[in-house]
């Protein structure tokens, strides 16, 4: 009895952790893949959706397809400007976590 | 930042839209928050030309470690998300970038994104996406194919929202060098003899507007001078053949010194392609041209493309202005692609040069893209066909949805996006 009611709750706990896993993760679909995602060496559009979530233009646009909304507008409130303020990449964001996790040497 | 426009522009890299960033004569960063952009000639569309892709911002160190990997196994920048991995036709995996919070202002969130992971699933299959959707196995997408839009609008669990403005045109080029439509009488010919409103009707459901013109008329600059350029009129369609010298053969079909009038027309086999690519076969014979329809897998249709080897190609183009479309597709420096038409005309090249370089006026920069619109339209360049309703399908419990018109693009940033 006692083994059935762990494999309940072991069968839960593994239900719930899916769960929540899912209810964190974004699933899209799509039809087409590109060659690759550098957009500079391409004018294939499934490389541009991919690359307009993961790298910024000096310029964005706006819903009604033709106003410009620069990036320094975000970036800079036009009073202070402060190092949380200015954009970072992604794999220098992972290289700051990393050396702030790092224990203390000596 | 600097790096990202050398790069770009940089003569080993050999960029094919790298004319997006205009004609540069020099950066400079005077501090870390201020870029100079100096030009060395006027280009009305710059500001909207830094909004595509191929303008984004790169991370030096990521190019030069990664080299020929760059890409492909990695890639990095300041958008929301970050690259995690990918598995080539079969999915991408994104995560959350902790530190954005930069968002563009048409964003209520600015950062970061509202879910750890983004999954991006290839399903090339279009009955298998409609399935998948229907079934709640994903999200959001905005590849439902169009005939299939009602059944999902009526689908309980689903939202479905139009991205409005949306330039898209579905068109089939003629490469020019080809025998077989190097006369513009025999691309006139094909362009009229097709009933667009009824593939419309037919085949999209109402999903798309027949298109006349190369350009949609909502768009910036569009050439109201194009609208009377291509008149569906299959009597005179046979009429330009006849000139061109092509005759009825015995099998209906038309012929010169011995060649049958029977372009090779290469399609995608996704989508809406194949149905309209049949359709318009049927049309052409009906004036005696046999097109020979050939369909090609996603996985390798671009592969396909780039081998040349057709006289007429069709895809769906999106673009934000006239003096995008024009100055992407018929420069003879963009040939051999985009330029596939192989469209080598002087007075083309320098008709979108004088409407980007055109600082005095709006309206002046508008009369010279109106003046090129005319010429590759007068041309028979394309066979336009219809203007193309985009849609972002997703689950009704996806709050923050709203469907974005950039480059076939809705999804944009996502910020918004949470459960």
């Amino acid at each position: 009895m006692r083994g059935i009611l762990s494999s309940v709750v072991a069968l839960l706990g593994v239900v719930g952790a899916s769960s929540m896993a899912d209810a964190q993760t974004l699933k899209m679909m799509k039809s087409l893949d590109a060659p690759h995602y550098d957009g500079q060496r391409t004018t294939w559009s499934p490389t541009s959706d991919i690359v307009n979530m993961f790298q910024d233009t000096l310029v964005a646009m706006d819903w009604d397809g033709k106003t410009a909304d620069p990036l320094s507008r975000q970036v800079v409130d036009g009073q202070s400007r402060t190092a949380n303020s200015t954009p970072s990449s992604c794999a220098m964001t992972s290289a700051s976590a990393a050396a702030r996790s790092s224990p203390p040497t000596t | 930042m600097i790096y990202s426009f050398k790069r770009l522009t940089s003569a080993e890299l050999k960029a094919p839209l790298a004319w997006r960033a205009g004609n540069i004569k020099e950066l400079r960063a005077p501090d870390p928050y201020t870029v100079e952009y100096e030009l060395n000639e006027p280009f009305a569309d710059l500001l909207l030309q830094l909004t595509m892709f191929t303008t984004a911002i790169h991370n030096k160190e990521s190019v030069e470690s990664l080299g020929k990997d760059y890409g492909i196994k990695a890639i990095d920048g300041t958008g929301p998300w970050c690259f995690e991995s990918w598995q080539p036709r079969t999915e991408i995996v994104l995560k959350r970038h902790d530190a954005y919070k930069w968002g563009p202002s048409m964003y209520q969130n600015k950062g970061p994104v509202k879910f750890e992971k983004l999954s991006i699933k290839i399903v090339p299959e279009d009955s298998s996406r409609v399935a998948a959707m229907m079934g709640g196995q994903f999200d959001v997408t905005h590849q439902i194919p169009l005939q299939f839009i009602q059944q999902v609008k009526a689908s309980p669990n689903l939202n479905v929202q139009e991205a409005k403005p949306n330039f898209q045109l579905m068109y089939y080029g003629y490469k020019t060098t080809r025998p077989m439509v190097a006369d513009k009488r025999v691309r006139e010919a094909m362009n009229i003899a097709i009933n667009r409103a009824d593939i419309v009707k037919g085949i999209m459901l109402g999903n798309a507007e027949p298109a006349y013109t190369f350009i949609d008329p909502k768009a910036l600059d569009f050439a109201d001078s194009t609208k009377s350029l291509i008149k569906e009129d299959v009597e005179r369609a046979k009429k330009l053949l006849d000139e061109a010298g092509w005759k009825v053969g015995s099998d209906g079909i038309r012929e010169k010194d011995g060649v049958k009038l029977a372009p090779r027309v290469l399609f995608t086999q996704v989508s809406y392609f194949p149905r309209v690519s049949e359709a318009i076969q049927g049309y052409m014979r009906k004036i005696g041209v046999d097109w020979k329809i050939v369909g090609y897998d996603t996985t390798i249709a671009p592969a396909e493309m780039a081998k040349q080897d057709y006289d007429l190609w069709t895809v769906t183009f999106p673009y934000i202005s006239s003096g995008d479309l024009l100055n992407f597709y018929f420069d003879s420096k963009n040939m051999p692609a985009p330029n596939r038409m192989n469209w080598n005309d002087a007075k083309t090249d320098e008709l979108p040069e004088e409407g980007q370089g055109a600082s005095i006026t709006e309206a002046d920069r508008a009369k010279y893209y109106a003046l090129a619109q005319q010429r590759v339209t007068e041309e028979h360049l394309w066979m336009p066909v219809m203007n193309i309703a985009m849609y972002t399908t997703s689950l009704k419990k996806l709050k923050g949805v709203r469907p974005h018109m950039l480059y076939q693009n809705t999804f944009y940033k996502g910020l918004d996006y949470s459960f």
